[in-house]
């Protein structure tokens, strides 16, 4: 006999295991503390501009400067006066960064800061020349998003470790159908959780990038078309630690209901990627001085673009925010209604109403099965394609997604280490074509005398090929019984199967033998039942298998119920 | 042992629907106020463990040293049973309210009063 260990499946027993877990969870906190660590100090030592003294200024020259090189961003280039400690100084710097920023920016500063204007500015007392008009770009909290995904892990990684060490009577509440129960809830809450991140992130990237840019396309049909004159045009680049992406960088001047504006706009939603010649192509298509045409919102002419197109940043969205959302919204419907699901022959308690809980224990044995049914097999084969089809494109989207990316910053060492995971990708798109292959394979019918039968009752059943059984060589039909280990390792989790029986119940090569025939299996009264608990599992099945040369093979797995004995 | 579990005859064998009779016998420090006898099942092996109270019995218990009677009706499955990943136990467990005193009854249910072995 097997000796009794109590033991949760999120609670280690042994001192080794508590101390394991322990430190994953103390490691996974880390990182999280370690990055919020970093953004905050990243903060914090800024100086506090806001601090420094004072003064009166005047704006003495503004005028917009436009970037030549690849990374250089629009300036506003002004020079202003100001008096401190009786004596007269010039600054040139808006924000402790100079005075660059995006079109919007240099927008607003000139509409802020004309030549003439009176102004305060903070004087650096150190270097008067590197004052500047504004204390700050950005509010310290603007980061506090940012700071949600590092928390989570903090969270996750302290609450591991408590969870590891909590204290308690290891003995089995007699209030609870199961003790796995209670694990298995907040396993399923804190998987939600988890995959609520992915599925919020999709559904941003989603709704701004593909979603917003939609309406705007649909809006932009009543945009007008007016002339305009290229200032500038070039292909912007924008590095960091990941590599560098370019996007189309295009000036553009126009005149509507008599007023001049500018804009920078190519298409609706033109974010930058990895690419540089496309980019290039535009940009050169566009000159400097070259007269065309843009479409500008009637409702808000400063907005307008030279092309009513999407843009990359509509393909990324699509793809992106799709994968996200997919691996999210499945992960939570599959977390919070399918994991875990009972099934029939599954234990669980109802105590309520019933005088005996004996009785009421045994009476999910008390299945009637159906007469003469035809079995279908445990997973469907457009269940396995669409299986297969969902793993080879999440797998295959992100991994050449990364090489794309490596390829095009040039940098081709990482290349490397990602094309062990690109062979691994090659392996799931012939994975998708045996299934595909599989579809055009023979149909075995099996009608069952019941898909529930007792142990020591006999299983009856008939089989029929209605076509395509002359591409068969071999067909086989065994009845096998299965256990299944659920187990987690880490942050995995691992199902281990074991095909402890197999009773080769028919087979042949003869055609006219395969087309129909039937058997019945008596079902011995020392055999173990069929058993189902939320990590392990006994299954008894019919496997059919039918050998087709140069082609994948038929193998249909139908699932038997085999119950106790009735109670005598 | 503070508490223990007889069963009657010291029988470990049983085919379903059996029943099960035995006694508790507490020795404790303090009252217990109150002993709880669990029958249930579990599974051991690869796969995480499940644990299933199948019934259960409360004993009102004032006193620091007595003993009580209890019968249950096993039910019909899961029997008892050994495989390669997977292996299903039957167990009577009796622990006081107060205090961190149990103990543990081993069983062997099935048909044949033989663990099921594949």
């Amino acid at each position: 006999m097997t000796k009794i260990r109590y033991r949760s499946k999120s609670r280690p027993t042994t001192l080794i295991g508590k101390i394991f877990h322990s430190i994953f969870g103390l490691i996974f906190a880390g990182f999280g503390a370690v990055f919020i660590l970093l953004a905050t100090s990243t903060f914090s030592n800024k100086e506090d501009i806001s601090k420094w003294p004072q003064a009166n200024a005047v704006i003495k020259q503004g005028k917009v400067g436009y970037p030549k090189g690849l990374e250089e961003d629009y300036r506003y280039d002004l020079k202003y006066e100001f008096v401190y400690n009786k004596k007269k100084h010039i600054g040139t710097k808006i924000h402790s960064n100079g005075s660059g920023g995006d079109l919007d920016d240099i927008r607003f500063y000139q509409s802020k800061y004309p030549a003439g204007a009176k102004v305060k500015c903070y004087v650096n007392v150190k270097n008067p020349a590197k004052s500047v008009l504004v204390a700050s770009r950005e509010s310290k909290w603007v980061m506090l998003p940012f700071m949600l995904i590092p928390g989570i892990f903090v969270l996750v990684g302290i609450g591991q470790v408590i969870s590891v060490w909590r204290g308690g009577k290891e003995t089995i509440s007699p209030n609870a159908s199961s003790t796995s129960q209670t694990t298995k809830l907040e396993q399923r809450l804190g998987l939600a959780l988890f995959f609520s991140i992915f599925a919020t992130v999709g559904t941003l990237i989603f709704y701004f990038l593909c979603v917003k840019t939609m309406v705007k396309l649909n809006d932009s049909e009543s945009w007008v078309k007016v002339p305009c004159e290229i200032i500038n045009s070039r292909v912007k680049s924008h590095s960091d630690s990941d590599g560098t992406t370019f996007s189309v960088d295009i000036l553009y001047r126009y005149k509507y209901k008599g007023t001049n504006r500018t804009c920078d706009d190519y298409s609706f939603n033109s974010t930058s990627s990895s690419g540089y010649d496309g980019k290039a192509a535009i940009a050169h298509s566009y000159p400097r001085g070259k007269k065309s045409q843009c479409f500008v919102n009637p409702v808000n002419p400063e907005e307008a673009v030279l092309v009513r197109e999407g843009g990359t940043g509509m393909l990324l969205g699509a793809i992106f925010g799709g994968i996200f959302g997919l691996v999210g919204y499945g992960g939570i419907i599959g977390a919070l209604f399918f994991m875990g699901k009972k099934k029939r022959g599954t234990y669980y308690s109802r105590r309520t109403g019933f005088h005996d809980p004996i009785d009421e224990y045994n009476s999910q044995w008390e299945i009637a099965g159906e007469q003469n049914i035809e079995l279908k097999p445990k997973t469907s084969r457009f269940a396995q394609l669409a299986g297969s089809i969902f793993v080879c494109l999440f797998w295959n989207a992100i991994t050449w997604t990364i090489a794309i990316v490596i390829i095009a910053s040039g940098k081709l060492g990482p290349l490397l280490f990602i094309s062990i995971f690109i062979i691994i990708g090659l392996g799931f798109v012939i994975a998708v074509f045996k299934q595909l292959l599989l579809l055009s394979n023979a149909k075995v019918k099996i009608i069952a005398s019941s898909n529930v039968v007792r142990l020591g009752d006999p299983l009856a059943f008939y089989w029929a090929i209605p076509a395509k059984a002359e591409r068969i060589s071999k067909l086989s039909i065994s009845f096998v019984g299965v256990e299944e280990a659920t187990y987690r390792r880490g942050t995995d989790t691992i199902t281990d199967k074991n095909q402890f029986y197999n009773e080769l119940l028919f087979e042949t090569t003869d055609y006219s033998e395969m087309l129909d025939g039937q058997a019945i299996f008596d079902i011995p009264e020392t055999f173990m039942h069929s058993f189902s608990s939320s990590n392990n599992k006994i299954i008894w099945q019919l496997k059919v298998h039918g050998k087709i040369k140069a082609w994948p093979d038929i193998q249909d797995d139908y699932v038997i119920e085999v119950l106790p004995m009735e109670r005598k | 042992m503070p508490i223990s579990i007889q069963v009657k005859n010291n029988q470990t064998s049983f085919k379903p629907g059996d029943k099960v009779e035995g006694s508790i016998i507490w020795d404790l420090p303090k009252e217990p106020k109150e002993i709880t006898v669990n029958l249930f099942w579990a599974t051991d092996g690869k796969g995480s463990q499940d644990i299933e109270v199948v019934d259960f019995r409360k004993f009102q218990a004032y006193c620091k040293t007595g003993n009580d009677s209890f019968s249950f009706t096993l039910p019909i499955a899961p029997y008892s049973f050994s495989g390669n990943l997977i292996s299903i136990s039957w167990t009577l467990e009796a622990f006081a309210k107060s205090g961190r005193d149990n103990c543990q009854y081993e069983l062997i249910m099935a048909p044949q009063g033989e663990e099921i072995c594949q």
